[in-house]
């Protein structure tokens, strides 16, 4: 930078003042050598100095800053700016009255805890009790728990016990570990595992009641009571150490079983083996009653330890060749009545022995002694008597009882046979059953002969069933020959079909064929040109080969016909005679149905059901819709129904309309036969001005020789005979040049706004963008000089 | 931007210390001034609307955010101020030709201008202030204190807040500019 510049630079600042001090004397130095910037310092002052007087009339009144202070409100504070009070939601107030409500109990409860504790840990204190107290209800409700359980333990062992002791199961022996059910909860326990057990383990225990000691196997011994009466020692009927001495167990066991079996001596044989496979075990009597059905009983007597092994036997025994019926098995306490004898007989020896000893003394009066000797025989017979008892009480209780009722079963079985026959001739038919029955020797229980049909209802022998059936069988066509085996009698099955047959019963009906609905309905839909003449044709030809059962002929307008002929016919001549109908007209539908008469229905004939219906009513398969503008509308309708005429079609309706302004269309449907409807639609369009076309097919209609097609025509004479002179047409002449008019500047509208639209966008943002770049074309050129 | 002094009067304004608020409007008067004159050309008309310009600001005073725009914030006021006068008045202000100042006329006998002569300078005014209104932004009023009040850059910088040494460079171009606009021979 030049010197001079730098003073034409800083002039500006000079004359205000602003130039520091040795940027000032500098400045001056070069004022005063350079002509030059002298010049120019002194014009630019003199610039100023006239722009200074300019407005120095238009400075401020130096009261000004006091008058506007005075107009501003002495306030001492600064006017805040008004405080908008805004309108809260429902929501927030509801969530504000909410936080202040929490607010206030989390403030209380700090509150309540710092003021009733000062230290500070009030509110921790507080908690901690709490939790320490619901600690100590909840160990305290765990240990009830705890005891309960331990309780409920020690009750089930007890009851476990309990149990081991009532079967005889004293303690586990270590060859029992393998037994089946070690781990079971022992209620969950099968609840014949006793049973079972006692019956395989039997000899390793002793039973109650019995054993002279507590593991004292097989039978007791008997006291001898030719001896003086013994009287047994406590510990001799001790099972359980447990209870007090001097109690004592005495108990009988007895058992009943039932059997049905096919043979009774058979199934005896099968008891005395599982008698003999029973140690100890004997048969002490037999019986049985020899009849149709033999029964008797077998009477066992067995040391009670090995009842229940023997009952297990005759049970898996008999189970080969019989059924279990039922079984009991039963014990009776005898303990209490066992020690009254006891007692009794202790008091009876007494009185005995004091008699002898009176007699043997043989002192007092021979008066005394005959007393004496006579009181003597009374005890000794009550000493015997109760000594017997002793006697029978100690038989049951060493050896149980075990009866075994055998029943032979009774089954009979029967056969029925039922038949449904059809024949042709029913009086010949019956004749022959009644004869077979004869020749078989069978029994008729009863007849009833109808006009057409025949019931008979006999039985023969059961051997003969068979012969019997298919001499029945060839009597006509079996329509239903149900054979029902039936069991009657005691017991159930038979093993091994050991069964007496019955007499075989039959019930036969004889139907005759020409009486017998047919079972099977066809229902024939059949159209044809003209019913009227068509009807009693058929009729007529059909009446020769079958049965006419139903005929009629409904007229409801001229092209509305129907007939109705329901017929019967032969199975042979079905195909035939319904081939010949189908050749009359066309088929449109046939069903086969079932007549639902069921049983007695026969299959050699059906009933047809024939519906003849007119032509006329077929549906169109193929339909064209064509809408033709020509010159002529009647003209060309009459060139189109001689077509159809010509080619065997009808007109089917016509409909013609002629307006004010001479508009003229004709709406014309023509029914033709299907093979000529394509060529027919392609004259319609010939020379003509086809305006719309269209086909519809309808492929539910029938489409063999009676089919039709259909064409629905529109001619149309568009062209007005006239100028049209209504008010509607002016109208419409009117609002439609306007609308054009609309619609043509519309048009230029969009194109003039889609042509320049966007140049002159572009026009105006670049005007635009030019005025901001060059806000003040300054010619700096002209403030250089 | 502001010395410490300024802001902390700012402060104290905002705050609520009228004291404070008074100093501003000695302190920055000048600068309303200039700027509404600027606009208008007219003394009177400008007297009253610095006034005018005050009282809002006092008013939405709590509306200053920030106290270092405090030049930006008055400013803006002074804009909408100016911008209610001239809807009010329509366009004729800015637009009318200078009225002949009576109280000029009357009050300086002693200049010895005849009422041609104050005419004159009227148009002459006129013609000043369209050539510093047609300056940029930055430029006007600087120069439009310097002239109208005769301040010195001491005066300038601390009605603008300027602490740079920026005002060379403004007083430098600006006089350049306004040259330029005036024509050469407007300073005979």
């Amino acid at each position: 930078m030049s010197e001079h510049q730098w003073v034409q630079e800083s002039l500006g600042l000079f004359l205000a003042k602003g130039l520091p001090a040795g940027d000032a004397e500098r400045l001056r130095t070069h004022l005063q050598q350079c002509p030059e910037c002298a010049q120019f310092a002194r014009e630019t002052k003199a610039l100023e100095r006239r722009l200074t007087g300019l407005f120095a009339s238009q400075r401020p009144d130096a009261e000004l800053a006091d008058t506007v202070l005075a107009a501003i409100p002495q306030t001492v504070t600064t006017p805040k700016p008004k405080k908008v009070v805004r309108q809260r939601s429902r929501a927030f107030q509801v969530a504000s009255i909410f936080g202040v409500v929490v607010l206030m109990i989390v403030a209380g409860s700090v509150v309540t805890g710092t003021v009733l504790d000062p230290d500070g840990e009030g509110l921790n204190l507080q908690f901690l009790a709490a939790t320490r107290a619901m600690e100590t209800v909840a160990s305290a409700e765990l240990s009830e728990a705890r005891r309960a359980k331990r309780l409920y333990e020690e009750l089930s062992q007890s009851v476990k016990e309990k149990k081991q002791t009532a079967f005889p199961v004293p303690n586990r022996d270590p060859d029992l570990v393998d037994f089946p059910v070690p781990n079971v909860d022992p209620d969950r326990r099968d609840p014949d595992w006793g049973i079972k057990y006692s019956i395989d383990k039997i000899d390793k225990f002793s039973v109650p009641g019995v054993a002279t000691g507590p593991n004292t196997p097989g039978v007791p011994s008997l006291p001898d009571w030719s001896q003086p009466f013994p009287v047994p020692e406590p510990v001799a009927f001790q099972i359980d150490p447990a209870p007090a001495a001097g109690q004592r167990k005495l108990i009988i066991r007895t058992g009943t079983l039932q059997f049905d079996v096919d043979s009774y001596d058979v199934a005896l044989a099968f008891v005395e083996k599982a008698v003999a496979a029973v140690k100890g075990a004997s048969v002490l009597t037999k019986g049985k009653q020899v009849a149709e059905r033999s029964t008797g009983s077998v009477v066992i007597r067995v040391p009670p330890e090995t009842l229940d092994d023997l009952v297990d036997r005759i049970r898996r025994e008999l189970g080969k060749v019989g059924e279990l019926k039922s079984e009991k098995i039963g014990s009776e306490d005898v303990s209490k009545q066992y020690t009254d004898l006891e007692s009794r007989l202790k008091a009876a020896r007494v009185s005995e022995e004091r008699f002898l000893k009176m007699i043997k003394d043989a002192k007092g009066e021979i008066k005394d002694l005959v007393e004496a000797e006579k009181a003597l025989a009374g005890v000794r017979t009550k000493v015997e008597e109760i000594e017997g008892e002793l006697r029978y009480y100690a038989n049951q209780i060493g050896l149980s009882t075990l009866t075994v009722t055998l029943q032979e079963r009774d089954v009979t079985e029967t056969e029925r046979n039922t038949l449904n026959v059809e024949v042709a001739e029913l009086d010949e038919a019956t004749r022959k059953a009644h004869d077979a029955i004869a020749e078989l020797k069978g029994r008729l229980l009863s007849a009833n002969d109808g006009k057409t049909r025949t019931t008979l209802r006999f039985e023969v022998a059961p051997e003969l069933a068979g012969t019997m059936r298919d001499r029945l069988k060839a009597l006509g066509t079996v329509l239903l020959l149900d054979n029902e085996r039936k069991l009657a009698g005691t017991g159930l099955a038979p093993l091994g079909g050991k069964a007496k047959r019955g007499d075989a019963v039959f019930e036969v009906t004889l139907f005759a064929s020409a009486h017998l609905p047919a079972k099977q309905i066809i229902v024939m839909r059949l159209a044809v040109t003209d019913v009227v003449k068509t009807f009693p044709k058929i009729r007529d030809d059909i009446s020769k080969a079958t049965t006419i059962l139903h005929d009629q002929m409904k007229q409801a307008d001229r092209l509305n016909v129907t007939g109705e002929l329901h017929f019967e016919v032969r199975r042979a001549e079905e195909i035939k005679v319904l081939q010949r109908l189908a050749d009359l007209g066309e088929e449109l539908g046939r069903d086969v149905k079932s007549s639902g008469a069921g049983d007695s229905a026969t299959d050699s004939k059906v009933i047809v059901q024939l519906h003849l219906v007119s032509a006329a009513l077929i549906k169109p398969r193929k339909t064209y819709v064509i809408t033709v503008r020509v010159s002529d509308v009647d003209n060309e309708f009459k060139r189109i129904e001689g077509l159809t005429k010509s080619a065997g079609g009808a007109v089917s309706k016509e409909v013609k309309d002629h307006t004010d302004a001479g508009r003229v269309t004709n709406s014309a449907t023509f029914d033709v036969p299907l093979a000529q409807l394509e060529a027919i639609a392609e004259e319609v369009g010939r020379g003509n001005d086809v305006r719309s076309k269209s086909s519809t097919q309808d492929s539910e209609a029938p489409e063999g020789k009676l089919a039709k097609g259909r064409l629905e025509i529109t001619f149309r004479h568009d062209d007005l005979l006239g100028p049209d002179r209504s008010f509607g047409g002016q109208f419409g002449a009117g609002l439609s040049l306007a609308l054009q008019g609309l619609s043509l500047s519309l048009r230029w509208l969009v194109i003039a706004v889609v042509f320049f639209g966007p140049w002159l966008l572009l026009a105006i943002g670049g005007l635009w963008l030019y005025r901001r770049m060059f806000p003040t074309p300054v010619n700096e050129q002209a403030g250089e000089s | 931007m502001p010395t410490e002094a300024e802001l902390s009067l700012v402060t104290r304004a905002l705050s609520g210390d009228r004291a404070a608020f008074d100093a501003l409007v000695r302190q920055l008067g000048n600068l309303t001034y200039a700027r509404l004159y600027l606009e208008t050309g007219d003394a009177h008309r400008t007297e009253d609307l610095v006034q005018e310009t005050w009282l809002r600001a006092y008013r939405c005073l709590a509306q200053l955010k920030k106290p270092e725009l405090l030049r930006s914030w008055l400013l803006s006021i002074v804009q909408n101020v100016l911008i209610d006068e001239f809807r009010q008045h329509g366009r004729k202000k800015r637009l009318a030709p200078p009225q002949i100042d009576m109280d000029v006329l009357l009050n300086q006998p002693s200049a010895g201008l005849t009422p041609p002569e104050s005419a004159t300078r009227a148009e002459d005014r006129e013609q000043v202030l369209d050539a510093l209104r047609g300056l940029p932004e930055e430029y006007r009023l600087p120069l439009t204190l310097r002239y109208l009040f005769e301040a010195d850059a001491e005066e300038i910088q601390q009605q603008l807040g300027l602490t740079n040494g920026s005002l060379r460079g403004l007083l430098h171009r600006g006089l350049k500019m306004l040259r330029a606009r005036l024509g050469p021979g407007f300073g005979e």
